[in-house]
């Protein structure tokens, strides 16, 4: 189709290479389409239950950003998710299908769980960035071994990866339960960490903590990664186009290592900053499906980091709007599950739908606009 | 019945869900539309399984109206993926998460427990105490005694082997999966190939929920597929099409899930002992991609293109 | 003597994909009995219009008239119920289905749904034995040869009753010996009442084989009439719009400059210095292609030698080798006096190695990236190690990106557009910049016509002239015997892996390399 394509498609992207401003719109407007339609599923299940939709749905807003506690609060859950999705994402961009966060995220939260509590106390700054030293070489050395698996034997990534969360979760529970267990607590839980390896709170009477800044400065460093930096060029090609990246010289086995330990890594991040700013120690319902959510968000995405970031926010949002009407009617927040889950579905099908739509206007126009020529 | 052959049965008994998944996956193999949603739809089928029988009472007819749900399910998907051009791959990730949070909320919403649901009205699914099969020696006690979907199960196994070579519907899927274009010129149908592949994973994996939930103890779990999905799609990427080595596969892994259970933990520790089968076939998994050069090995590959 | 009755008329055709209007307004007639020849550039419309024919598009306006009446061509099956039966560029078989199983898909015989294998083998045995053709209906095939696919596509295009046979570029992938067969073949179906439809851009052949001649350009008709009443010039000119193309031998400046460093010098002429030596290089078998077994060739600075063979000779192997995307088995491969044959792509790159892939869609470009992207990879390779996370694509090779589009006359000039929105001709401009940039001393070119229009071909064998002055050594890879014969200076044909033959193309003649093609000694 490629030849007889003769048409200049119009550009996209201005010369700094930013997405111009239709197809932002364009974008924005078809991702539009799945959160309406999620949002439309949620006032129906709502009104099911026999709650009046609209002000239960505000009161679920209110409970998640309604006041600056409730923000900082969202914020705060919010954290680790979004280290995780980027992490991901930057999987994703390499052309790595990195579907073991959940596992990394476990593994990055253990290490840090234990570098916390064993070591030291330390200063506070040293003390941090050994913890959170210790869950990126965690996250970033299983990720890192899958990759080569996948670079020099060929073991497809997203089986492996899947079949390694079982294995690392299964793990991790047998040594919070076993050698690591934290004898004056019940479940399997290890000893809880030193105050100088949990983050400050920023914001007093909240559970926003200096982590925020962290995120940040990870948020920006991953953006610059995938979508600036020779490496992340070099990812790319060997994503999207491996034959491509062989025939100019570059070497695909390493490149596919690299990628994905730097994408366990971060999601190893993800896991300490669970334990660094919230948790306190590592015990073993800590994920509670963070790493699955990573890589939904990923997915939705599109593996642009500044896409996961936007996701990851509604997402954010949303699953504490369902917290909140859960609080208040009682309706399960596993609400908020179903929901994304449409929402990825929704928008999985929207080039198809928009594609299939425009399709039958342009038939039924076709005889009104006249064929004569 | 010994120790060895209640372990045994055990293993038949955990092997046909993988089983039932597997042989409804492989069609989506042969059109390159892997399901990988399979988790999802155990785990909706173990919940319609449960919901179901409650309902009517009978297990025949949460056997049947998990099918027809199933299938419905199938058309549904396979709609997305051809008409609406979804991929198969993220649709199916989707899939999985959407039956975790579905079960959970539609638990909570309609019977108002957490955790687990189980009731004295949900009908177990009958055991068959077959004569001729009781009667081989060894095995006999092993074979005999098993739900009436293992049984069919094996019928289904027979039923795809003879279908791979002799039906005309398995080379249009075929030829679906590996040269769609050279099928449409031929004037066969696309769309519709991969949409039964579809309709018949959905349906089959309905099924093996069912075993799952109404097949020895009748209750639904959270999260009570627990990865089995995921362990029938290895299966399914591991057998190379083929039936008989499908079979044998989720015979090892249904063994080798009943030896987890059965592990004293002082034996070895609980954890290790349910980390193997995703052990054996992460094993497998390395095993077999050293072993050939084929790039087949690389099925799951999703697009993030459009 | 009555005329023949006419098979086929397409009347105002017209088809647009979003905004391109692939067809406007197009009229098309066959005869029975008649070999009918569309010709035009890539791009212009040719498949489309016979994609409309075989039901695969909907025109947007325009009627088809089959013996007569109007018809409602839909679907293939439609289009197949009239008796019109295509044979794709691009084979519509299922590689790893047998020769019976791909002739009889979708009527396949046998009852409620099963395959009757006996039966639709015997059946297929028929159809083989009415084309005097003789092949094992058992057999796989994918592990047959192109030539032997093809005849499998006209196979099932007969089995199913054909009136109206349609190819499209049916002797891209053939040697001269086989296209001859074809041709023959196609007579044969003609006089016997066949109509057929030839699609193609080689003149010679359809000068050769059609009885009528159409021209597309963009999308229109320009010229159609009898092959006798016409010139080549005449539909050169209509196909391009342009009366000044060139089709005979490239004209390349004299040597000048210094000759590349390390390069092996012969004598006293510096003309004779050996850039690329390849001295009996063997290779492992990798995908479709045949291992190389003691290959030897070399070339010197500011000289093409070209390569020919039918594909899976060896040709894939020879270029990915000399890359470094094959693992070589036995034999040496030197650039400019270095011993290469251990590196890696890049350390060969950076010694001066240029590559145009023969797949450019696969190694060429990045599809789904910008232009910018498939410009900058020799520049972004250069920066390795510590400056990985330096910017990739910084103002100054974008400023550079810029002229090279404008320089070469990319359409749409735009850095950001995605390669794949780009013609086959505008790409491999991508391709053949970004290679020239890094001022190889060696090029090493595979099939780069192809998917290329006349136009682009012009152009780039221009550049690659260009190149030849500058003292680049250049290796010429190719099945298609016309594209070696203008360019090159010496050629080597590869046969099973072997080079069989070292001739002249001065005082070679096409026969004799075609022979070599295919194992005949001349």
């Amino acid at each position: 189709m490629t030849g007889t394509d003769r048409a200049a498609a119009p550009p996209t992207e201005d010369s700094a290479g930013r997405p111009k401003l239709p197809t932002l719109i364009g974008a924005a407007c078809r991702s539009c389409f799945a959160v309406v339609l999620a949002v439309v599923l949620a006032l129906v299940l709502i009104r099911l239950r026999g709650f009046a939709p609209v002000p239960t749905m505000l009161a679920g807003l209110s409970y998640a950003v309604g006041d600056l506690p409730s923000v900082a609060r969202t914020l705060a859950w919010g954290l680790p998710l979004l280290v995780a999705a980027l992490g991901v994402a930057q999987g994703f961009r390499g052309g790595m299908f990195n579907i073991g966060a959940e596992g990394q995220v476990y593994l990055g939260a253990l290490a840090a769980a234990v570098v916390g509590a064993y070591v030291g106390p330390l200063l506070s700054g040293l003390h941090l960035l050994l913890c959170l030293a210790a869950a990126a070489l965690a996250g970033g050395a299983i990720a890192g071994g899958l990759g080569w698996l996948r670079a020099h034997w060929g073991v497809d990534e997203v089986l492996s990866t899947l079949l390694s969360n079982y294995l690392l979760i299964l793990l991790c529970a047998y040594l919070a339960n076993g050698p690591l267990r934290d004898p004056t607590r019940q479940s399997g839980s290890t000893r809880t960490v030193h105050d100088t390896a949990m983050f400050p709170v920023i914001l007093p009477r909240t559970e926003l903590t200096a982590g925020l800044f962290l995120v940040v400065g990870l948020a920006g460093f991953a953006w610059w990664l995938s979508e600036r930096s020779v490496a992340g060029y070099r990812w790319r090609m060997t994503g999207a186009s491996p034959g491509f990246a062989a025939a100019v010289g570059f070497d695909v086995a390493r490149g596919r290592i690299a990628c994905m330990a730097v994408s366990g890594a971060l999601c190893g991040l993800g896991g300490a900053l669970l334990v660094m700013t919230s948790q306190g120690r590592f015990w073993t319902e800590i994920g509670t499906g963070i790493g699955w959510d990573a890589v939904l968000l990923a997915l939705v995405g599109r593996a642009r980091p500044v896409g996961v970031i936007l996701w990851a926010a509604g997402y954010c949002v949303m699953r504490a709007s369902a917290r909140g009407v859960e609080q208040a009617t009682g309706i399960p927040a596993e609400l908020s599950s179903v929901l994304i889950a449409v929402i990825i579905i929704a928008a999985a099908a929207r080039n198809g739908m928009f594609a299939l739509a425009t399709d039958r206007l342009r038939r039924w126009g076709a005889p009104l606009a006249g064929s004569g020529r | 019945m010994t120790a060895v052959e209640a372990f045994l049965a055990s293993g038949v008994r955990f092997s046909t869900p993988i089983l039932l998944a597997a042989l409804g996956c492989l069609p989506t193999r042969w059109t390159r539309d892997l399901n990988v949603g399979l988790e999802g739809a155990m785990l909706f089928g173990a919940f319609s399984g449960v919901v179901t029988g409650y309902h009517f009472g009978s297990a025949a007819a949460a056997v049947l109206a998990t099918a027809v749900i199933g299938a419905a399910a199938g058309l549904g998907f396979g709609a997305l993926i051809t008409r609406l051009r979804a991929s198969a791959f993220v649709v199916g990730t989707a899939l999985n998460v959407l039956a975790a949070g579905a079960t959970v909320y539609l638990l909570r919403s309609w019977f108002g427990v957490k955790g687990a649901f189980s009731s004295p009205q949900i009908p177990a699914l009958p055991t068959l105490e077959l004569g001729f099969l009781a009667r081989i020696p060894l095995l006999g006690p092993v074979l005999s005694g098993q739900t009436p979907l293992t049984y069919a199960s094996w019928l289904l196994v027979g039923f795809v082997a003879w279908a791979s070579r002799h039906s005309v519907l398995v080379r249009h899927l075929k030829a679906s999966g590996e040269h769609p274009e050279a099928l449409r010129v031929a004037g066969g149908n696309v769309t519709r190939a991969r949409i039964l592949a579809q309709v018949w994973c959905f349906a089959l994996c309905g099924l093996a929920g069912v075993q799952l939930s109404l097949g020895q103890l009748t209750l639904f779990t959270e999260g009570m597929t627990s990865g089995l999905g995921f362990v029938a799609l290895a299966v399914v990427i591991f057998c190379r099409g083929s039936a008989l080595l499908l079979t044998g596969m989720s015979a090892a892994f249904g063994l080798t899930s009943a030896l987890s259970v059965r592990l004293d933990s002082s034996v070895l520790p609980s954890q290790f002992a349910q980390m193997l089968p995703y052990l054996v076939a992460f094993v497998g998994l390395v095993v077999l991609s050293r072993r050939s050069r084929a790039p087949e090995t690389r099925m799951l590959t999703p697009t993030l293109e459009d | 003597m009555s005329t023949p009755a006419e098979l086929l008329r397409l009347r105002g055709i017209r088809k647009v994909f979003g905004a391109v209007v692939a067809n406007d307004s197009v009229d098309f007639e066959l005869a029975a009995g008649e070999v009918h020849a569309l010709v035009g550039e890539n791009g212009a419309g040719k498949t489309t219009l016979m994609r409309v024919l075989f039901g695969l598009h909907r025109p947007d306006a325009g009627q088809i008239e089959i013996d007569g009446a109007p018809a409602n061509l839909s679907s293939p099956a439609r289009a197949i119920g009239h008796g019109i039966g295509m044979v794709h560029q691009h084979f519509m078989l299922v590689p790893s289905f047998t020769v019976a199983e791909n002739v009889t898909l979708g009527i396949e015989p046998g009852r409620h749904g099963r395959y009757h294998r006996a039966e639709a083998e015997q059946r297929t045995r028929e159809v083989m034995a009415r084309l005097e053709l003789d092949l094992d209906p058992g057999a796989v095939t994918g592990n047959l040869t192109v030539a032997t696919q093809q005849k499998v596509e006209i196979l099932k295009v007969l089995y199913r009753g054909a009136r109206i046979l349609i190819l499209d570029e049916p002797t891209a992938v053939l040697t001269p010996q086989e296209t001859r067969e074809l041709f023959a073949l196609l007579r044969a179906l003609a006089a016997g009442g066949t109509g057929v439809v030839f699609i193609s851009h080689k003149l010679p052949e359809v000068f050769a084989l059609a009885d009528r001649i159409t021209v597309l350009r963009r999308g229109r008709t320009v010229l159609s009439g009898r092959t006798a009443e016409l010139s080549t010039e005449a539909v050169v000119t209509a196909m391009t719009g342009r009366s000044d193309v060139h089709l005979g031998r490239v004209v390349r400046p004299r040597l000048a400059g210094p000759v590349p460093a390390g390069a092996v010098p012969a004598g006293a002429d510096p003309a004779g210095a050996v850039v690329l030596r390849v001295d009996r290089l063997s290779t492992e078998a990798a995908g479709a292609d045949c291992p190389l077994a003691e290959v030897s060739l070399s070339v010197r600075a500011g000289e093409i030698v070209g390569v020919a063979g039918v594909d899976g000779n060896g040709q894939t192997s020879l270029a990915e080798s000399l890359v470094g995307l094959a693992v070589v088995r036995g034999g040496s491969i030197q650039l400019n006096g270095a011993e290469i044959t251990t590196h890696s792509v890049r350390k060969r790159r950076d010694r001066g190695l240029g590559f145009v892939p023969e797949d450019r869609h696969l190694q060429g470009l990045p599809l789904h990236g910008s232009v910018a992207e498939g410009l900058a990879a020799g520049r972004v390779r250069r920066l390795g190690g510590p400056r990985s996370l330096s910017a990739a694509l910084p103002r100054a090779l974008r400023d550079w990106a810029r002229a090279t589009v404008r320089g070469y006359r990319i359409d749409p000039p735009d850095i950001q557009a995605r390669c794949q929105a780009l013609s086959g001709g505008n790409q491999q401009k991508i391709v053949l910049a970004r290679e020239l940039e890094d001022a190889p001393s060696c090029l090493v070119l595979a099939q780069p016509s192809r998917g290329v229009d006349i136009g682009a071909i012009e152009y780039l064998y221009g550049k690659v002239a260009e190149a030849t002055g500058r003292g680049c050594a250049v290796l010429l890879i190719s099945a298609d015997l016309d594209e070696i014969f203008r360019l090159a200076d010496r050629v080597v044909v590869l046969f099973k892996g072997r080079a069989v033959a070292e001739l002249d193309t001065a005082t070679a003649t096409r026969d004799e390399v075609g022979g070599h093609m295919m194992g005949v000694a001349a």
